[in-house]
């Protein structure tokens, strides 16, 4: 299996780069080759602290788990917050910043995170084939040609509201998690493209195919890399209210068995 | 009515286009009278300072972030009684608007207070941070403090012409003393940013055990000229108000006013709670 990833982010328009609270994961684009992918993005919740952390720990978790359900990951990720929250307030009282009282209750809180992890693999006896797990409305889009042949886990832009579930850092929540995972799969063929969006650009994308629109071209026509290019394009549909200003993610993977 | 333009009350709050809320509280010689309500005794002003102490404390800590406390909201907080004027307590005295983010880092006073904590009767103190204590003396100079707010507003305004229109809550316990609040209350209305007018709610306080009303559409099923004055001066709620009202269980109908009348204590931190709410749009 041959896969071209690239990928395409910024924060949301009016926040600096550092507080830009989604994440993916792998982070560097470009060919890979192999039986098997895992690739992986997450929302950070706006209202919690420590979201965009916590939001890079699931991804990162995901895509290093090689045979885990997002079920085992999830609890992994729950374990490890613990480590990576004593480093943050390490950092803190290195920084001489100590934690003020209205920080108290948020880090008590916990993080909060939407969660898509999606595994491609090749068999001879299977041929490509994809599946995903998702927490939430980050969504997932696999397009042949020109034409969009499956969303998950929303199908429609009017689906999107402003109360998502979120994975959170809380581990005695962890059964509520694992009820509310949904799950899907498919096959690929050749020169099938997927797209890991979250929420804001997920929901231009179907907006815009529910249209009649081509989003997957609109998409293409920023050179990959280019930042201040891609930092026009969505400033263009941020003005014109098609896409809403919040963390834009978007990862393409076009794959092949050659 | 034909409206091509945007929905009102739907601009988007964020740091580069901050709103405010300014409170306008009673500080009355009345207000040492009781509330009803509460698991102990207390005045209808150290309540009402107890309730809009802690909606400062938690407008602190849901807009808390890693890089700190992010400024969607400037607060200013009037009283009228003897005098009227700002009444921040310590660093923030005198001001009339102040960030968010300066509100959180100096409040006047910080308390510790046991709140019940998990199970199995355990108690924990928690910080209670106060910008402000609690004053009862005098007469209730509502048309001042109404004007007051209409000037602090209108120089919010013009520096801010695009913000989710900003709230005013005027928080008393008795009829103005100074005139016909009336006409104030609905000249401040009468201000505008692009997104809609001035919200005006009204919160009345219980000086006896009747039924507090709260959120009422029509004026008809209220006690005195009083209640259906107050009323009179109410913005209606914003749908999208209503809907994050509904969201808690609050059966807010179409129409309904930000006017709460005999409100008890858990009416007046209901009231904040759906009045501030705009948050919850993001």
């Amino acid at each position: 299996m041959r896969s071209v990833l690239t990928s395409f982010w910024l924060p949301r328009h009016g926040s600096p780069a550092d507080q830009y609270e989604d994440a993916f994961f792998p982070r560097r684009g470009g060919v890979r080759l192999g039986a098997r992918l895992r690739v992986a993005i997450a929302d950070g919740a706006s209202e919690s602290m420590l979201s965009g952390l916590w939001a890079e720990l699931l991804v990162r978790s995901w895509c290093r788990a090689r045979r885990r359900g997002m079920d085992e990951v999830v609890e992994l990720a729950m374990s490890a917050w613990q480590e990576a929250l004593r480093g943050y307030l390490d950092s803190r009282r290195a920084a001489h910043r100590p934690i003020e009282w209205f920080e108290e209750p948020g880090l008590d809180r916990g993080a909060h995170a939407t969660v898509l992890g999606v595994e491609l693999d090749w068999s001879v006896e299977a041929g490509l084939t994809w599946t995903a797990e998702s927490l939430g409305d980050s969504c997932l889009f696999q397009v042949r040609g020109d034409e969009l042949v499956a969303a998950f886990p929303l199908e429609d832009a009017a689906a999107f509201g402003n109360a998502p579930k979120l994975v959170p850092t809380q581990a005695r929540q962890l059964d509520r998690v694992v009820a509310s995972l949904e799950r899907a799969e498919g096959r690929c063929e050749d020169g099938d493209v997927l797209f890991l969006a979250t929420d804001a650009v997920a929901a231009w994308f179907l907006a815009t195919a529910a249209a009649g629109g081509t989003p997957w071209r609109e998409l293409a026509e920023v050179v990959p890399g280019d930042a201040a290019g891609f930092a026009t394009w969505a400033l263009e549909r941020r003005r014109s209210g098609a896409l809403r200003n919040d963390d834009v993610t978007v990862l393409r993977l076009e794959v092949s068995t050659g | 009515m034909a409206d091509t333009g945007p929905m009102p009350y739907s601009a988007e709050i964020s740091r580069a286009n901050p709103t405010c809320f300014v409170f306008l509280i009673d500080q009355s010689e009345s207000m040492r009278e009781l509330i009803g309500g509460g698991d102990r005794p207390m005045t209808k002003a150290a309540a009402v300072a107890d309730a809009v102490n802690r909606l400062l404390s938690e407008l602190s800590i849901k807009c808390a972030k890693e890089d700190g406390v992010r400024d969607y909201f400037h607060v200013g907080v009037v009283g009228y009684g003897a005098s009227v004027g700002p009444i921040f307590d310590g660093d923030l005295a005198g001001r009339d608007l102040v960030p968010l983010s300066e509100v959180a880092a100096r409040p006047a006073r910080m308390e510790e207070r046991e709140r019940p904590y998990g199970r199995h009767a355990a108690r924990r103190t928690v910080k209670f941070p106060t910008w402000f204590s609690p004053v009862a003396y005098g007469d209730t100079p509502m048309c001042a403090a109404l004007a007051r707010a209409s000037g602090t507003i209108t120089q919010w305004l013009a520096v801010h012409p695009g913000c989710f229109p900003p709230v005013v809550v005027n928080i008393t316990d008795g009829a103005s003393t100074d005139g016909d609040p009336v006409a104030p209350a609905l000249a401040l209305q009468g201000l505008t940013s692009a997104d809609g007018h001035v919200l005006v709610f009204n919160l009345h306080l219980s000086s006896d055990r009747s039924e507090p009303v709260v959120f009422p559409a029509s004026g008809a099923e209220l006690p005195d000229d009083h209640a259906r004055q107050l009323h009179r001066m109410s913005s209606v709620l914003p749908d999208q108000m209503r809907l994050a009202a509904a969201r808690q269980d609050l059966e807010i109908g179409d129409g309904a006013r930000g006017f709460a009348f005999n409100a008890d204590i858990s009416a007046i931190v209901q009231f904040l709670d759906v009045g501030t709410q705009v948050l919850a749009l993001r």
